[in-house]
């Protein structure tokens, strides 16, 4: 009973995470239709209300005015990150999704917030596999890779680009990063680096040579 | 009275915005004629923007209001549903290619920049012809808002009036911080 319930949690968690990711995605072709069937899995208001301000809201000049370049709530993490090495980014993420084989099917930067919420949606699915096997190895893995990749990845833009859709009049995409925002939490790391490179009073406060 | 008042209100505001994002157009074309890639994505940049937050005051404010005016309480200055709905729809989809196209500009002429190499003044040229069908489509474009879609805006009553002006308002203050010394 317990394991049951664990995997329709599982499995209704990669739903939310899809419907996440897809919001984020630029509304072409199937993108309502796929929209409707994923909030028809979810119970959680806020993520239904989302789906319901998308179907007349939703369309693929807003989406460019608001994520194409140089537009007001970038959508790539590289934007919100200049202290990394793009570069180095990017080779991480890709790292990180060939370790799975996560391939997307999206015509986007391994960075983009829909590519990196659609690489949650897919390891808890993938922990949904492996819990239903009995793998608890496997359970343990991708348990540990999504909350690696939230802290490491996610939660280092999330808070930002969810002030700047907050202030959009966006609903849909006001209410799918508040949704996403929930989930992830705030950037752990954000004071200490905030403070960075400057030294603290008690400890460092000095180098001391070292010996010739 | 609130259709003189609204008249006005397109008038100043996106009338006035379609006029001066054609002064912008215009100032490319001449980054065009001199060739300079980082003038060029200055232009292109700022062009990109400014289109960006008429096109969100109109998809976001304007036509939903238009949409739901023509739904509720449609008034004989206005055509049918069917009509005004079909006309939304259009200059929706133009919108989605303006962005399409000026978004896929914008990363072109950024890896110019970055990639100053070969074929700089074929691949100008070929901004030039894009640039060019992109801005006749505008033009036809923007002659139907100001023929329709403005003037069924002129039928709203005064208390629309009221909610929507300052949304309009608002949004096209609205510019990334980067251009706001512009």
């Amino acid at each position: 009973m317990k394991a049951k319930t664990q995997k329709t949690n599982l499995l209704r968690e990669a739903a939310e995470w899809r419907l996440i990711s897809l919001m984020f995605e630029c509304p072409v072709g199937d993108w309502q239709q796929n929209v409707k069937n994923l909030a028809d899995e979810t119970d959680e208001a806020q993520l239904k209300t989302a789906a319901e301000f998308a179907k007349v809201e939703a369309s693929e000049g807003l989406y460019h005015s608001i994520f194409g370049p140089g537009g007001p709530a970038p959508a790539r993490e590289v934007s919100y990150r200049s202290w990394v090495q793009p570069g180095y980014l990017l080779s991480e993420l890709s790292a990180f999704y060939k370790a799975f084989s996560y391939q997307p099917n999206l015509q986007e930067s391994p960075d983009h917030i829909a590519v990196e919420t659609g690489f949650m949606a897919y390891l808890k699915l993938k922990q949904a596999f492996a819990n239903e096997c009995g793998d608890k190895e496997n359970v343990e893995i991708t348990a540990k890779a999504a909350k690696t990749f939230n802290d490491e990845h996610l939660a280092k833009f999330t808070e930002q680009i969810t002030k700047s859709l907050a202030s959009s009049d966006i609903e849909y995409l006001a209410l799918a990063s508040a949704a996403l925002l929930k989930r992830v939490g705030k950037d752990k790391d954000k004071k200490i680096r905030q403070i960075l490179p400057v030294l603290g009073d008690s400890e460092d406060s000095f180098f001391e040579c070292g010996e010739i | 009275m609130s259709a003189a008042r609204f008249k006005k209100i397109m008038e100043d505001l996106l009338t006035a915005d379609h006029l001066e994002l054609d002064t912008l157009f215009e100032q490319l074309f001449s980054a065009l004629d001199k060739g300079d890639v980082a003038e060029i994505h200055q232009h292109l940049d700022f062009f990109w923007a400014r289109l960006a937050i008429h096109i969100r005051a109109e998809n976001l404010h304007l036509f939903p209001f238009i949409l739901r005016a023509a739904r509720n309480h449609r008034k004989a200055e206005m055509p049918t549903l069917e009509v005004v709905e079909h006309t939304i729809l259009t200059l929706d989809n133009d919108h989605s290619f303006f962005m399409r196209e000026l978004g896929a500009a914008v990363k072109e002429v950024f890896e110019m920049r970055q990639n100053i190499a070969q074929n700089t003044a074929k691949k100008i040229s070929q901004l030039r012809e894009k640039f060019t069908e992109l801005r006749r489509r505008l033009q036809i474009h923007n002659a139907l808002e100001e023929s329709y879609a403005y003037r069924w805006a002129e039928t709203f009553n005064p208390a629309e009036i009221d909610v929507l002006e300052p949304k309009i308002q608002r949004e096209l203050e609205n510019l990334p911080p980067r251009f706001k010394g512009n």
